[in-house]
């Protein structure tokens, strides 16, 4: 037997601009098996980030379902979404989003305080280590490059321990030796921790670097 | 009159707390119940009760990492499965490989023994017996290779070392072959890049792209090898101007015995690729290639420079 990580069924997010429909989602059927890295390639508008949204629980789908880790995150409410979110999922975005007023160390460990759980030191020193940035450990965000602001916010999503890690254009930023980079690291944290990851990019070659690409256009899968 | 007020709140207050104390109590008597009531759930392997996790409660945590925990053991389960699959599919690959050349042999023995030859023709099947011999031998060899990086029996000595030297004898030994073809190498290394890597392993590695190349690549191609340090990896290059791989090819060609369509008359039996990557996976790094049919091919080998 199979096990999905992720599973979503005739998955559909319609938002009304005026008198039009616009049609995010369009009946997707997405899969992410355990352990897999999945990247989602498609042009701006294609649904891509949509999708990432809606299988990290930071949305609610018009109409479908999404599975993750067994649990049907569709008809749950919002409260108990973020919660589900805070354990067991670790996102990365384009823009890093760390905060600026706390050191690398702070903003790691944030996620955990928030979810009042105690800190792994052990694991947070060795993810540190492997990202390559144990020296980087009381700096502030704003003197650290984009590569590694990037890995810290890498480190911060893999903390909580998280079945399943989302990263939206988490190369966006960067430049191409940097996003190799960057990406490399992720993929071998990801599978050194047997974490499903799915990342979404626009880059092709970054998206060669997964072990499946599904593409994506105006609201649907239409390859992979 | 006052005194009747005190008694009435202290009381208030003494029934309160013991109605808090009760609760607390049975708080932690459901935590324990639901612990487990959970763990045997777990300990007879079968699924455990649904409950609601999504809390903010201290059982709503705890179960939440149970849960966690009942996963990574049933994929590690599941993983062991798959591993033992696998190794019986690699058992089944070899007796597959191996019994063509071997049943040539027998063949070209039998036709040996027989008294109606002629001396030159005898020299001939001998010869093909020697051929059949030898890629009998690089495909034992090869297999035991393949063998120990697929069981973990391989022990890596990761150094921090000059890369330079480890390039120099790959590209050593493949020099002979490119001189028959006229083939140009061009090598763009920096004598002083240092890089943590199995030197043994990691040659093998590069060596066998540079022997693909060559293999591909018409007579007077040339090929170029560079390598360049990145803020986390090494990125070392293998160009060459041969006939390129196509798009939908591109995965599969790290595959186990996979050839491509149209060389299978070239020698070889599809398995330096999968060798190199799995050299390349074991030392955490990775491979890319980029490649379009009659633009030649470039393949990326990724290295962490600090051990990951």
């Amino acid at each position: 037997m199979k096990q999905w990580m992720v599973k979503t069924r005739n998955l559909k997010k319609y938002y009304k601009q005026g008198n039009y429909i616009i049609k995010a989602l369009d009946g997707v059927d997405f899969q992410a098996e355990d352990g897999e890295f999945v990247s989602i390639i498609g042009k701006s508008g294609s649904g891509k980030s949509t999708l990432l949204y809606m299988i990290g629980g930071l949305d609610i789908p018009t109409e479908g379902d999404v599975f993750v880790g067994g649990k049907n995150l569709a008809g749950i409410s919002r409260e108990k979404l973020a919660v589900f979110r805070r354990r067991n999922v670790g996102f990365i975005f384009q823009s890093y989003n760390l905060v600026p007023d706390l050191n690398v160390y702070e903003n790691i460990i944030l996620p955990i305080e928030l979810d009042g759980a105690a800190v792994d030191e052990e694991l947070v020193d060795e993810l540190l280590d492997s990202l390559q940035l144990l020296d980087k450990k009381e700096a502030m965000p704003n003197t650290l490059s984009g590569g590694q602001q990037q890995r810290a916010a890498i480190a911060r999503a893999l903390a909580i321990k998280p079945l399943l890690v989302l990263a939206d254009e988490p190369t966006g930023n960067l430049d191409t030796g940097t996003s190799h980079d960057v990406i490399g690291l992720l993929r071998t944290m990801a599978k050194r921790f047997q974490q499903t990851l799915v990342v979404i990019t626009h880059d092709q070659d970054i998206a060669q670097m997964a072990d499946r690409i599904v593409h994506m256009k105006d609201g649907k899968i239409v390859r992979g | 009159m006052a005194e009747i007020v005190i008694i009435a709140v202290l009381f208030t207050g003494a029934a309160a707390l013991g109605i808090k104390y009760l609760r607390m109590k049975q708080d932690i008597y459901d935590f324990g119940t639901y612990l487990d009531e959970c763990l045997d759930q777990m300990i007879a392997g079968k699924e455990m009760r649904r409950m609601d996790e999504s809390e903010e409660s201290m059982w709503g945590r705890t179960y939440d990492k149970l849960k966690k925990l009942d996963y990574i053991w049933k994929k590690q389960n599941q993983k062991n499965i798959e591993e033992k699959k696998q190794m019986k599919e690699l058992i089944s690959d070899i007796s597959h490989q191996t019994r063509t050349p071997s049943a040539n042999m027998k063949l070209y023995l039998e036709i040996l023994t027989r008294e109606d030859l002629t001396e030159e023709e005898r020299r001939q099947f001998l010869r093909k017996i020697q051929l059949q011999e030898e890629k009998l031998e690089f495909l034992m060899e090869s297999l035991v290779k393949m063998s120990r990086l697929e069981t973990g029996v391989l022990t890596l000595h990761m150094e921090l070392q000059p890369f330079y030297e480890t390039l120099v004898r790959a590209v050593a030994a493949i020099v002979p072959k490119a001189e028959k073809k006229k083939i140009m190498i061009y090598v763009d290394c920096a004598e002083t890049l240092l890089l943590c890597h199995d030197r043994k392993w990691t040659e093998e590695a590069v060596f066998n792209l540079l022997d693909n190349a060559v293999k591909y690549t018409e007579p007077g191609g040339e090929i170029n090898i560079s390598a360049k340090e990145q803020e986390i990896y090494t990125k070392i290059s293998i160009r060459d101007t041969g006939k390129g791989i196509e798009q939908s090819r591109q995965a599969e060609i790290f595959q186990r015995f996979y050839r491509e369509p149209e060389v299978s008359q070239k020698e070889g039996i599809g398995i330096g690729l999968y060798l190199t990557r799995k050299i390349i996976t074991v030392q955490n790094g990775y491979i890319e290639v980029h490649s379009e049919p009659g633009k030649g091919a470039e393949f990326q080998i990724y290295l962490p420079r600090k051990e990951l």
